[in-house]
């Protein structure tokens, strides 16, 4: 009779301490959690961390520019400026690419940053070669995006290194129509 | 008897054996004899002598003839006492209480820690920034690396385009 008092309290204490847990994992993003799973992408892009940033009041940035030694303070200042200073089309483009490489996975972000190092490493006429392929592929479906990457002419026109490096950079492209 | 019972530690028994009158007889002999030449000994035995003659000549009081009513009355009269008397009274063991206090304790300590924060407001916005100066930093890399590109891509809205 005691024992199966015990057993009762312990398992009235383990609902109450394991249910609002497994309730605070799926807020916090745990493995239970449904993830949220909209038909299709937010056609409005999240914001960048330099438009939380600019939003930021005037006090509030200079506290978080105070965290850096003062020549980084002035190198994030500086660059701020120089961003700040594009035309907005282009300051939206840019974010809107930003965004893109952010959304995807982490181990893919490295692939692709990997991918933009060594397309400056080539030569100034092999960049300008994959540049105007890219170019070329943002106007395509997605559909056709990936026949022209398994096309026997972008296999002729760039070697394999290259074709790697337009392929992984391919993933900044907006979606296709 | 050749020792002296106070010297070798059997002396209690001995005297107190002696008075109740319940020492075999060969023993009461030989201690009386050992009396004879020893006075401590004898003086003991004198005195508890004494205590069982007082106790012979005792006489326990009568009990009432209702004694076993008065009894039983009292004890019903405890019975019909106020729930707190009878908890203060009980016989209490705690053994059984522990696991209930226990639990007690665990959920009053769940309720506190589950409790919400109270919300520090503005003045935690304004010791410590959101934003993560270190994000914003990454974020230029990137952008910039990105710029350096040069690609000229149709915009995510129809009709524009997008210039790097």
């Amino acid at each position: 009779m005691r024992a199966r008092s015990i057993l009762a309290v312990a398992a009235m204490l383990l609902s109450l301490t394991l249910v609002p847990a497994a309730q605070a994992q799926g807020r916090r993003g745990g493995m239970n959690r449904r993830p949220p799973r909209p038909e299709k992408p937010a056609p409005k892009p999240s914001r960048t961390p330099i438009d939380e940033f600019q939003k930021m009041s005037p006090e509030e940035r200079q506290k978080a520019l105070d965290r850096l030694p003062p020549h980084q303070r002035q190198q994030v200042e500086e660059r701020l400026k120089n961003f700040n200073q594009l035309p907005p089309a282009q300051q939206q483009t840019l974010k809107n690419m930003y965004n893109r490489l952010n959304q995807l996975p982490p181990a893919r972000q490295e692939v692709v940053r990997g991918a933009m190092n060594k397309f400056f490493q080539a030569p100034a006429d092999r960049q300008q070669a994959m540049r105007e392929e890219l170019r070329g592929m943002a106007a395509l479906p997605d559909q056709e995006r990936q026949a022209r990457l398994a096309s026997p002419e972008f296999q002729s026109k760039f070697s394999g290194k290259e074709r790697e490096i337009v392929r992984d950079m391919s993933d900044l492209l907006p979606p296709g129509q | 008897m050749k020792e002296c019972p106070l010297e070798n530690g059997n002396s209690a028994e001995l005297i107190v054996a002696y008075g109740a009158r319940t020492l075999a007889p060969e023993v009461e002999a030989a201690f009386e004899r050992h009396m004879s030449t020893c006075a401590n000994c004898r003086e003991l035995a004198a005195a508890q002598r004494e205590v069982w003659s007082a106790m012979d000549a005792w006489t326990p009081a009568g009990i009432s003839s209702n004694f076993d009513e008065k009894l039983y009355r009292r004890i019903a009269t405890e019975e019909q006492g106020t729930w707190w008397r009878r908890v203060l009274r009980a016989n209490w063991s705690w053994r059984p209480a522990m696991p209930v206090a226990a639990a007690c304790a665990v959920l009053v300590a769940a309720f506190l820690l589950r409790s919400p924060a109270p919300p520090s407001g503005a003045s935690q916005s304004q010791s410590q920034p959101k934003l993560q100066i270190e994000q914003v930093q990454h974020a230029l890399d990137d952008i910039e690396m990105l710029k350096k590109l040069g690609v000229e891509v149709p915009s995510d809205k129809a009709g524009s385009s997008e210039q790097i």
